[in-house]
């Protein structure tokens, strides 16, 4: 049974295979939220490596106001944003005032060839999709978070954070009925 | 009345409902929100290496022990310092022609002794760097 309370008590008294543990219970989690936000395939493991030194440089700052899991995703969430910054990535910057017009764009090869894979098209559409809405969809869907604590992680409001979740499904949802569609002809 | 039929059918699966009836809802929506409901919460594949977590524990670890080895080795220098400080200190009260001479030996070895120290250092932090 993994005891938050008990296995930050025994990192904090230097146990490191306490930490070890932490690393292995919540490495899907910092490795999804990195895994969306980067497109870069080389920094991601890195990345994740940053995080969790991170976190085992500040554990001794978090006084479990929020489950552990919110607070390792903000800290994910915000390693990325900075790692976009720093790099200038277009992803960061696309659609940012617009994003409600936002749109695919045509369909190029690569997606018929995977379309007969559901969840791996989503996954390449979602790529392809704005921050904001790549952020939403893996927070809400891949790690479970509701709508509040996807506020406390990234800063969204709740009610933006809905809308987003909404939009960006909606999107989703039109470009497989199209896509679908176009094949069936 | 298509966005109120989009959320609608968004809340029901959100809650759940996957077995609701079909034909309240147009164009087989709720047929593709069921299928991209699927996608979307389908289990991904962790793109970690299977010892990502021995690795970045072994990573954090050696920092921190190399850490506490060049505060050990600081401490040991601010011990040799102030050994020598109270030692020159001495000599002047009880002789202060001894102190002076303990002061211009000191300086006239200055830089042997700033090798000791940074050979001293060095030594602890190549180890350090022998450990990542």
């Amino acid at each position: 049974m993994f005891s938050e309370k008990d296995i930050i008590t025994r990192i904090l008294n230097k146990d490191f295979q306490a930490f070890e543990l932490l690393v292995r219970q919540y490495e899907r989690l910092v490795f999804f939220v990195i895994n969306r936000l980067v497109h870069d395939h080389q920094d991601k493991e890195d990345l994740c490596q940053e995080v969790f030194i991170k976190i085992h440089k500040n554990l001794y700052k978090f006084e479990f106001k929020s489950k552990l899991s919110t607070w390792i995703a903000r800290i994910a969430y915000l390693t990325a944003i900075n790692h976009l910054k720093l790099n200038k990535q277009k992803w960061l910057s696309e659609y940012p005032d617009n994003i409600d017009q936002y749109h695919f764009t045509n369909e190029n090869p690569e997606h018929t060839l995977i379309k007969k894979d559901t969840a791996h098209y989503v996954n390449e559409l979602i790529q392809e999709m704005p921050l904001q809405y790549r952020t939403v969809l893996t927070l809400y869907h891949l790690n479970e978070f509701s709508c509040l604590e996807i506020e406390e992680i990234t800063g969204i409001p709740e009610g933006t954070v809905k809308s987003y979740l909404f939009r960006a499904r909606k999107l989703l949802k039109e470009k497989i009925e199209k896509d679908l569609k176009k094949e069936e002809i | 009345m298509k966005a109120s039929n989009d959320q609608k059918i968004q809340e029901m699966l959100e809650k759940g409902f996957m077995h609701d009836s079909q034909q309240s809802f147009e164009n087989d929506d709720l047929l593709y929100y069921k299928q991209l409901f699927q996608a979307l919460d389908a289990g991904q594949e962790s793109g970690l290496p299977e010892n990502f977590a021995a690795k970045v524990t072994k990573k954090i670890q050696k920092a921190t022990y190399q850490k506490q080895d060049m505060w050990f080795a600081l401490a040991i220098i601010l011990i040799f310092a102030v050994t020598f400080g109270t030692a020159y200190l001495v000599l002047r009260l009880i002789n202060p022609d001894a102190g002076n001479q303990f002061y211009e030996i000191n300086i006239r070895f200055k830089y042997v002794i700033i090798l000791g120290v940074l050979t001293f250092l060095g030594i602890f932090y190549d180890k350090g760097k022998v450990w990542n």
